[in-house]
């Protein structure tokens, strides 16, 4: 790859800055008054430069496209993904990045990200602009209308999402728990409550009963989060009311897009990205 | 080229000679099916006629005519008034078999085996467990799990966390017991007579 491209550190750091101060005033929760449209939700994309330009180009005409978290780290582009996801959102304007697990300190090193940057020979003066990126992306997106997306799931303490405005940012980790476990929960239908993951330490599952008594303080008719490989690319919990979503490829496995309709949360579709034709390594456009 | 697991149906890597999921090994191309020695039923077949044991308990498990019955363990027939413990799956590395629910019969012996390898009347498909990780036994009128020197433990739920085990100890219904590092049961039901 290396060999292919001219990597400029200051270009790339461009891209990030621009971003980071597009953002604004970088907001625990990024709170969206949208009262009807569709909005696209797009799972853990882990260097899937591909799946991450098919989706802008098949949810072109949402109104809202979120990418719930783990741009980098595991797959095969994760620089270029990133930086495209970033571009496009400055382009776009309606383009939402959710931090995932992996917009961390903590998974950089062991699953890919740092060696990526090492092999481009650019980590000194890429990474630490990178890791401002991380602290001041959001840990979830509240619509108004009753949707909420985070990467992992919802916290054992801090039920109302009000009070996750409090969560402190530039926390790379985070070390934080309640930010920790919004970014590492998961779902799981036949637990009590919570119980703790296996994971590692932090990690829990949650049960219906606690997504529940979470929907009913917060309104929340539809929860989208990623975080876990999906052999279908999605799969539902709780009677549907919460969807994971998985849009890689590095697993092998399919890429999903969920597309919902704002004011009908319940009616949502969910697209599956096609498989590279025989023998070549990227999804392929739709035909004119 | 990828190959598939014959006793989980994990897809694994060319490399890998034995199943990332379960452990189990790889059966070559050259191996004619008759030179395999399957020591008991396949286990999707064991796993189906599980999930029909406490799905459809009316319905008795086809006899399966070629293989001994090795699951002792796993009640066929729930007409039969017998001592029991009912566990389901709560987490897997196996994505299937979560919210799988297994009665295991202690009526006929006292004694049931857990563990990764498929000689156990109760396999769990998950590299983090111990090919003979633990036993669930029944003694009196109470039930317990014993880890038999597991690798990466046994752990029981105190409603705070998990306690690595270190002796024999009780379980009752509701009892959360993660096994290795991937494997969470919830014991559903007892019934000691």
């Amino acid at each position: 790859m290396q060999d292919l491209y001219l990597v400029l550190p200051d270009y790339i750091n461009d891209t990030i800055d621009r971003y980071i101060s597009s953002m604004g005033a970088p907001v625990p929760v990024k709170r969206v008054s949208m009262q009807k449209g569709i909005v696209s939700f797009i799972g853990d994309t882990h260097g899937a430069l591909d799946v991450t330009a098919f989706a802008m180009l098949t949810e072109a005409n949402s109104d809202l496209i979120c990418f719930v978290g783990d741009l980098v780290d595991r797959g095969k582009h994760q620089l270029f993904n990133l930086l495209y996801i970033l571009e496009m959102a400055m382009i776009s304007h309606k383009v939402i990045v959710v931090r995932g697990n992996h917009e961390s300190t903590l998974t950089n090193e062991v699953y890919g990200f740092i060696e990526e940057l090492r092999g481009f020979d650019i980590i000194e003066e890429v990474y630490p602009h990178i890791l401002r990126l991380y602290g001041k992306l959001p840990y979830a997106l509240y619509m108004d209308s009753g949707i909420v997306a985070v990467h992992g799931g919802i916290p054992q303490y801090g039920i109302e999402i009000e009070s996750w405005n409090n969560l402190p940012m530039d926390d790379l980790e985070p070390i934080n728990t309640t930010a920790f476990e919004i970014m590492w929960n998961d779902p799981r239908e036949f637990v009590d409550g919570f119980i703790p993951g296996t994971r590692g330490e932090g990690t829990f599952f949650f049960g219906p009963d606690a997504y529940y008594k979470f929907a009913e303080r917060n309104k929340v008719k539809l929860f989208v989060r990623a975080h876990e490989v999906k052999k279908q690319g999605f799969e539902y919990y709780f009677n549907r009311k919460l969807i994971s979503i998985f849009s890689s490829r590095y697993h092998k496995g399919k890429a999903a897009i969920l597309r919902v309709n704002v004011e009908f949360p319940d009616k949502h579709e969910i697209e599956i990205v096609p498989e590279p034709p025989p023998g070549e390594e990227w999804v392929q456009w739709p035909g004119p | 080229m990828a190959w598939f697991c014959t006793k989980c149906g994990s897809e694994n890597d060319d490399g890998e000679t034995t199943c990332v999921v379960c452990g189990s090994g790889k059966v070559g191309l050259i191996e004619t099916p008759e030179n395999v020695v399957v020591n008991d039923q396949p286990p999707k077949a064991q796993e189906e006629a599980k999930a029909e044991s406490i799905a459809q308990p009316a319905q008795k498990a086809p006899p399966q005519v070629s293989s001994p019955p090795q699951s002792h363990g796993v009640m066929e027939d729930s007409h039969e008034e017998s001592s029991f413990v009912e566990i389901q799956f709560v987490q897997s590395p196996l994505d299937d078999i979560i919210g799988k629910k297994v009665k295991l019969n202690l009526s006929i012996f006292p004694s049931v085996s857990v563990g990764r390898s498929p000689e156990n009347v109760l396999q769990i498909p998950d590299p983090s467990v111990s090919r003979m990780h633990g036993k669930i036994t029944h003694e009196g009128k109470e039930f317990f799990f014993e880890d038999s020197g597991s690798a990466n433990g046994t752990y029981i739920f105190d409603g705070g966390k998990f306690n690595e085990i270190k002796e024999k100890t009780k379980i009752e219904e509701k009892t959360l017991i993660k096994l290795g590092e991937g494997t969470i049961v919830k014991v559903t039901a007892v019934k000691s007579l």
